[in-house]
């Protein structure tokens, strides 16, 4: 532990990028340490992770995400902080790992143990860290997509938006239907196109309304979803993960932002 | 009515389970309703926005909800000690109690009642646990003749559907369907003009209520401690329909008990506020047996009809929070999925969230296994309950016992089968990857591609899809990030991000 | 139970003026009309007046020691309205029953009266201010049809019945006796408000099976202050 003005900042971290993070979206869990960097934090990256399990537990199988979970709880076993730049797989680790295991007395408090020590990005920036000043630049006009995990799940809602705010030429406008579910909703959006995409275009409307030229969220999965749909529709609004807003900075823009 | 909407009418006139495919189907014809997506606009402008106003304007809605699922649960807990103190209490001051097992128990109770009394005409509040056991049909088929009235319902048993929302049954017809049905079924003068057509039905149903030999309401609460039973109404067709008639029989589930009467004051708080955005309703009529002998009016009789049709099953379950529900339709006006299909693509009496965990539960999971899964889990539903109900973690509940019970696809067995491989081997799991990085290279553009294969083909009818990324982040860790070294903490100065 | 009761009324007394305002406040905001009255020729004033203006032919009313106080028949009389009050049947001695024939009969003609009664005049048991509740209780003389089946309903408080919120009256019913079947009448109507819909596109309409029209007239008897 780093003490700073008395207040203690963690050393050390372990990253776990998720899956969509490793092979969609490498730049968000580059990003990330890259930041964690600038705040003096070191961090680790155990090489075995893969995925969290949530696509498994979501789809109602049990065992395959407890086979895949168990790793996680083994490989993170004797990490302080374990950080995760999504609000479905933090929650999936803090609110769902303890009932996966709840019926096992060794991996049930191993899950529970490991919970308490799991964070979603924004939540750790906030609350562990204490940032309060970001070095980041972008000059755009954002608003917040509120993934449904994130703020339903593990009650994190004004700590991406005060995030956003500390960013130099970053102007966070309201959108409406900021909270409202974009119908991704993992494999949801595969087996109920139709919905989906209903609720995805009153989402980007509501987007559209809110005048702003960048989307940021805390999660890869609705940043892909929202991404697809205005690609298709040729779309030039800017979709990013808070961990690349954060991690702007002048020349660095254009590398940044996606769409 | 065009071709399209009377096709709709066809559908859910089955009132039976529509299953997976009837659900696809339906949700689809939903989505292009124009004049359905118009009414459904309205739960997002009306009903949404009242019910949060109302719940700030208490100023201790926090502890309210946690409050009145303390209640629930605590019935639950020992709910047939309350059922029994509630029989008990009310048989003391007069009650008829029948104790019904299941739907078809209920409705032979009920029939029986009438016929036992000799009734010809029926006026029925509204109530969704009659709905449970198309008790309105078999009435009929037994030569009664049975009028909602509520007008809601009222309409819809003139348009022979069914309800689409627990609280609003018509929402889903404009103001012209209405007019129209009613100028062809009682002959009225045609007028949009809705205090009008309110008039109409007031006039119409006014005759009934005098008439009617027997009122049928449901009930929103049963106070164990009293042996009464309390009706929530706006319209006063619960407090005509339980007062006119010579005989009233209330219908309910059995977890619609209360330990005390104290307890009303919070649950109707809860009640009125999450519903409709009324701090009360107009009416709310707390019934203690039927009219006493210096009464000079009220029912000479009063019955209770006590309803199971799968509530024990519920309370011995996982899912016993689901008996918590207070039928308030908040769940419905937050869920975009509602709010995008309406309640018909549900298929059965409960729609939208609540609907979705209650259908499998009542009519079998077997052939409601859809329902539990057309749902992103985003947990709006849990925010709006006021007994706070987690909804997602119940539909969570029911994908996993559909899979327990092998109702899931061979497929998708074997494809989790397969992904927990990959997912516990790492190199493995690089290789998939490689190898899909490898395998998309001919059709990605840009980043992205338009057009995924079959299993998935369902994302890129509307969307494209990200492609693999050439360099994976374990790829990029391992090349470069882990060399990468962190600001030296001493020359951190303050809170915040330093510049390298 | 009966000191919580006593207690909660010695704090109701002390909050009045607050629970009028509220009162006003609540039944208005749910559609009710509400007017203070300070004699019981301004409440009869006020009757005969409306009545007028709804060409009233017949006004039925509960029989209560309030409403006779007011002496308002004679001041409908005068106008060619005619009063029916909701008794037991002529000749039942307080405390006993009517017989059964006497009952049937007086039953089915105050029915008959009230489908066609112009206007239904009631007094209450209570006043909810925190919702502008009217608590109406079904007894001898207290006929649940007077505030249901006739277009208007006039109903006639004390400012001492005005209590503060719904758990209120449910102590206070409790603590009037040890047996639900004498703290609680047959049916307990909470009235607040004409009765509306929101059935056709969400939208309000005042005025379905229940009255169109609910007027609230607070009588102050000295406890207003």
């Amino acid at each position: 532990m780093i003490r700073l003005g008395g207040r203690p900042r963690p050393a050390r971290v372990a990253l776990f990028v998720t899956c969509l993070g490793d092979v969609f979206y490498p730049e968000v869990g580059e990003a990330t340490v890259r930041l964690l960097h600038r705040l003096g934090i070191a961090v680790d990256f155990p090489l075995g992770q893969t995925c969290c399990g949530q696509p498994a537990f979501n789809a109602g199988f049990h065992q395959p995400a407890r086979d895949v979970a168990r790793r996680n709880l083994a490989l993170f076993a004797n990490a302080e902080y374990v950080i995760v730049p999504s609000g479905s797989c933090a929650a999936m680790w803090r609110v769902f790992y303890p009932e996966l295991f709840a019926d096992d007395p060794v991996l049930g408090e191993q899950a529970e143990a490991l919970a308490a020590r799991t964070y979603e990005l924004a939540e750790f920036l906030v609350h562990v860290v204490g940032v309060e000043r970001l070095s980041a630049v972008f000059h755009g006009k954002v608003a917040y997509h509120a993934s449904c995990h994130l703020l339903r799940e593990l009650g994190v809602a004004e700590e991406p938006r005060r995030l956003i705010s500390q960013v130099e030429g970053a102007e966070l406008v309201p959108m409406e239907l900021a909270e409202q579910c974009c119908g991704f909703g993992g494999t949801f959006a595969v087996k109920y196109p139709e919905i989906s995409d209903a609720m995805l275009q009153k989402k980007i409307a509501s987007l559209k309304r809110a005048g702003a030229d960048t989307l940021v969220s805390c999660d890869a999965g609705c940043l892909m979803h929202i991404a697809g749909r205005l690609r298709r529709q040729g779309e030039t609004i800017r979709i990013m993960h808070l961990a690349e807003l954060l991690n702007a900075g002048g020349a660095t823009d254009a590398q940044a932002s996606k769409s | 009515m065009s071709t399209h909407t009377a096709s709709h009418t066809a559908l859910h006139s089955a009132a039976k389970h529509l299953g997976t495919e009837g659900f696809q189907e339906h949700a689809r014809h939903a989505l292009k309703d124009a004049s359905l997506q118009q009414a459904l606009q309205l739960l997002v402008t009306n009903f949404v926005p009242r019910r949060v106003a109302a719940m700030a304007a208490l100023g201790n809605a926090e502890e309210l909800r946690t409050e009145a699922r303390a209640i629930k649960e605590r019935t639950m807990a020992r709910l047939d000690e309350y059922l029994e103190r509630f029989a008990t209490q009310a048989q003391r001051v007069g009650v008829q109690v029948h104790w019904a097992h299941d739907a078809a128990e209920a409705r032979q109770i009920i029939t029986g009642i009438a016929q036992h009394i000799d009734a010809h005409v029926i006026v029925k509040g509204k109530s969704m646990a009659t709905e449970e056991m198309h008790l309105n049909a078999h009435l009929e088929q037994h030569g009664y003749e049975v009028v909602e009235t509520d007008l809601g319902e009222y309409i819809i048993q003139l348009a022979g559907e069914t309800p689409s929302h627990i609280i609003a049954p018509a929402i889903h017809k404009t103001r012209q369907q209405i007019a129209t049905l009613l100028h062809e079924q009682l002959g009225t003068p045609y007028t949009e003009v809705i205090p009008e057509m309110t008039q109409i039905a007031r006039r119409a149903l006014r005759e009934q209520f005098l008439r009617a030999d027997m009122g049928i309401t449901g009930v929103n609460f049963a106070i164990a401690e009293t042996g009464s039973i309390v009706l929530v109404t706006n319209e006063g067709n619960g407090r005509l329909s339980s007062t006119m008639p010579r005989v009233h029989v209330a219908v309910m589930g059995m977890e619609k008990i209360i330990p005390r009467l104290a307890d009303l004051a919070v649950m109707l708080k809860v009640l009125t506020n999450s519903a409709t955005g009324q701090k009360i309703s107009s009416y709310v009529t707390m019934l203690t047996g039927p009219r006493r002998a210096h009464d000079l009016d009220g029912p000479e009789e009063l019955h209770v009809v006590i309803m199971d049709n799968g509530r024990s099953a519920i309370l011995r379950s996982a899912n016993r929070e689901a008996l918590y529900c207070l039928r308030c339709g908040a769940c419905l006006n937050v869920c975009p999925i509602y709010q995008n299909i309406g309640g018909h693509a549900y298929g059965w009496v409960y729609p939208g969230p609540i609907g979705a965990v209650l259908t499998p539960m009542f009519t079998g999971l077997d052939t409601a296994q859809h329902l539990p899964r057309a749902s992103t889990l985003c947990g709006a539903c849990r925010e709006a309950c006021p007994v706070k109900i987690n909804i997602p973690h119940l539909l969570l509940n029911l994908r996993q016992q559909s899979v327990e019970r092998h109702d899931a696809p061979w497929a998708e067995r074997m494809l989790f089968t397969l992904w927990s491989w990959i997912m516990r081997y790492p190199r493995l799991y690089e290789s998939v990857i490689s190898l899909a990085a490898l395998a998309q290279k001919p059709f990605v553009k840009q980043g992205w591609l338009s057009r995924l294969p079959a299993p998935l083909a369902g994302w890129t009818q509307s969307r494209d899809f990200k492609a693999v990324a050439a360099r994976s982040f374990r790829q990029r860790w391992q090349a470069t990030l882990q060399h990468e070294r962190p600001v030296a903490h001493g020359a951190a100065p303050e809170e915040g991000m330093v510049h390298e | 139970m009966a000191e919580a009761a006593a207690q909660l009324q010695t704090r109701l007394a002390a909050q009045r003026p607050t629970l009028l305002a509220q009162v006003q406040q609540e039944l208005d905001a749910a559609g009710g009309v509400v007017a203070h009255v300070h004699s019981a020729p301004e409440a009869v004033a006020y009757i005969t007046h409306l009545a007028q203006q709804k060409d009233a032919h017949l006004v039925v009313r509960w029989q209560s020691e309030l409403l006779e106080a007011l002496e308002v028949d004679a001041a409908l009389h005068q106008q060619g309205i005619t009063v029916r009050t909701t008794a037991l049947p002529p000749g039942t001695v307080a405390g006993e029953s009517a017989s059964t024939v006497a009952m049937t009969t007086q039953r089915l003609e105050l029915r008959a009266l009230l489908a066609r009664a112009d206007l239904g005049l009631s007094g209450v048991d209570y006043v909810i201010a925190e919702t502008g509740t009217l608590v109406l209780m079904a007894r001898a003389g207290q006929m649940r049809g007077v505030s249901l089946l006739p277009p208007v309903h006039v109903a006639v408080a004390r400012t001492s019945q005005v209590i503060a919120t719904l758990a209120d009256y449910l102590l206070l019913a409790q603590a009037a006796g040890a047996d639900p079947q004498q703290y609680l009448t047959s049916c307990v109507s909470f009235v607040t408000g004409p009765s509306r819909t929101g059935d056709i596109e969400l939208k309000l309409t005042i005025g379905v099976h229940g009255p169109g029209e609910l007027h609230l007239l607070v009588l102050d008897d000295g406890n207003a202050k």
